[in-house]
């Protein structure tokens, strides 16, 4: 494999996308791409990337003042992809004549790639994507409480990959405060609650995400009516070396994230020691999650 | 909304239940060759290069399962590196790719100024289709293994104006794209093509 950055998005895709595909197989559709070419391919899979690390933090403002509470839970998110990040309008490279400008497929577009015709029976290929409609993500998590009205949630997972690739480091912190608790006989459960993840993968992606937010809670006997209003941000970082030997340089750059404000509505069915929730994200990158809590 | 959420409610499933299937999904790789011609010569000159099947196939980033589709040349540069000693302040270039014993015209009477040691590639944009076409099919011949004799590529060419010293070197590159299509065995919720293999 002599493209990093073919290398990355093949990682990045294995990752969170499609554990079952070999690397080099989905790593080529990058191959055709530099520059600003590049990052409006990938810029819908920072925006999903981000969205889907930044849901499933919560299932409920309500946080016991004091008392054990310890449960694991698995979240599986999904970023919805719209119609307009399946595609972007794409220049043809230096070189090619004459330069061009048109509408084809991002990462998560049409998996056809797309052929212009050049001057003197030269074409130039822009690949496909994946024809995604969502960008599903499972992660698991632990959380643990309570001392005055506060929670910590952790995220983490660890894997070795190969020599090639280096390792996974997926690592998320966050802290939840009870609000309500200052309140007496206030009517909803209110909380505020920071998150900082992190993901690395060797040398070829460096992520980070922040959260912080303000949730709200009631509860009807097993269920629980929740949402909440969040500020984040994310960025995927991308860094390779593209061409070989003498015409090798390094091409880098940011994705960062869509979303900025999040508004979440969801719901959590309580049955003994398991809770199952589901909830909607509307930003600019809408998102939806379920989540099995098992725990005390 | 409630099919979108529905849409993730499936992904989520189909994530735990890792259910697969294949998809058949289209790949463009780049295959790119550069040959260095050195000139150091008083008027009209004449340099060639042979790119061979191992090299094209050496470069070439398609998996053995992958069946390759086609061969297009994107596009053809040169750069002109100015060596010391040399005299001509232009330079005018014809390429050619050697079909059948003959040269072939990529392209004919291209100017290019000798100024720097270190300078960019220009693109041409004056190809000849039908050297270009004969180009490709013999980059597509070695990707597919139909004929693997050397690839000859050449330039000549004269300073502009003509009978002046030219010490340079010059960098002939191509640009092709192979494309191949693969089988791959995807979760349940990609979309493409089903696989029919």
């Amino acid at each position: 494999m002599h493209n990093p950055l073919i290398r990355w998005l093949g990682l990045v895709m294995i990752l969170l996308i499609a554990p079952g595909i070999a690397a080099q197989d989905l790593q080529d559709y990058l191959s055709r791409y530099l520059g600003d070419n590049g990052k409006k391919y990938l810029q819908p899979l920072g925006d999903a990337f981000g969205a889907n690390l930044n849901s499933g933090l919560y299932h409920t403002a309500h946080i016991p003042r004091v008392g054990l509470h310890i449960g694991v839970e698995v979240i599986a998110t999904g970023a919805l992809i719209s119609d307009a990040q399946r595609s972007f309008t794409a220049t043809t490279e230096a070189g090619f004549e004459p330069q061009t400008s048109l509408e084809v497929p991002t990462v998560f577009g049409e998996t056809a790639p797309v052929a212009v015709p050049g001057q003197g029976g030269t074409v130039y290929n822009f690949p496909g994507g994946y024809d995604l409609s969502v960008m599903p993500l499972a992660m698991p998590q632990i959380t643990i409480g309570s001392l005055l009205g506060s929670e910590v949630t952790l995220r983490y997972a660890a894997l070795e990959l190969n020599e090639e690739v280096g390792d996974l480091n997926l690592l998320g912190i966050g802290f939840r405060h009870s609000l309500s608790q200052y309140i007496p006989l206030f009517p909803v459960d209110v909380a505020a609650s920071v998150f900082y993840q992190t993901l690395t993968v060797g040398d070829l992606l460096d992520a980070k995400t922040r959260v912080i937010g303000l949730s709200a809670s009631r509860t009807f006997n097993l269920f629980t009516l929740y949402g909440g209003l969040s500020h984040e941000n994310s960025v995927m970082e991308a860094s390779y070396e593209h061409g070989e030997g003498e015409e090798a340089e390094t091409i880098s750059f940011d994705l960062e994230g869509a979303n900025s404000v999040r508004l979440t509505l969801g719901a959590t069915l309580k049955l003994a020691i398991f809770r199952l929730h589901a909830d909607y994200s509307l930003a600019a990158q809408n998102s939806a999650c379920v989540g099995l809590y098992i725990g005390l | 909304m409630n099919k979108r959420i529905g849409l993730v409610l499936l992904a989520g499933a189909a994530l735990l239940m890792s259910g697969c299937q294949k998809k058949l999904f289209h790949f463009v790789v780049p295959l790119n060759k550069v040959r260095t011609i050195a000139i150091d010569n008083t008027g009209e000159f004449a340099g060639y290069e042979k790119i061979t099947a191992r090299e094209i196939r050496a470069a070439l980033d398609v998996p053995e399962d992958g069946t390759v589709t086609g061969v297009d040349l994107e596009s053809v540069q040169i750069r002109v590196r100015l060596v010391d000693g040399n005299v001509a302040t232009w330079v005018k270039l014809s390429g050619f790719v050697v079909d059948k014993g003959k040269p072939l015209l990529l392209f004919k009477d291209k100017s290019v100024p000798i100024s720097h040691v270190d300078t960019k590639y220009i693109g041409l944009n004056a190809l000849i289709a039908e050297g270009v076409e004969k180009l490709a099919g013999k980059i597509n011949d070695h990707v597919n293994k139909v004929n693997d004799a050397d690839i000859e590529i050449g330039l000549t060419g004269n300073s502009d104006p003509a009978g002046q010293l030219i010490k340079v070197e010059i960098d002939f590159k191509i640009n092709a794209t192979v494309k191949y299509d693969q089988c791959v065995e995807v979760f349940d919720f990609f979309g493409g093509e089903d696989c029919t293999e």
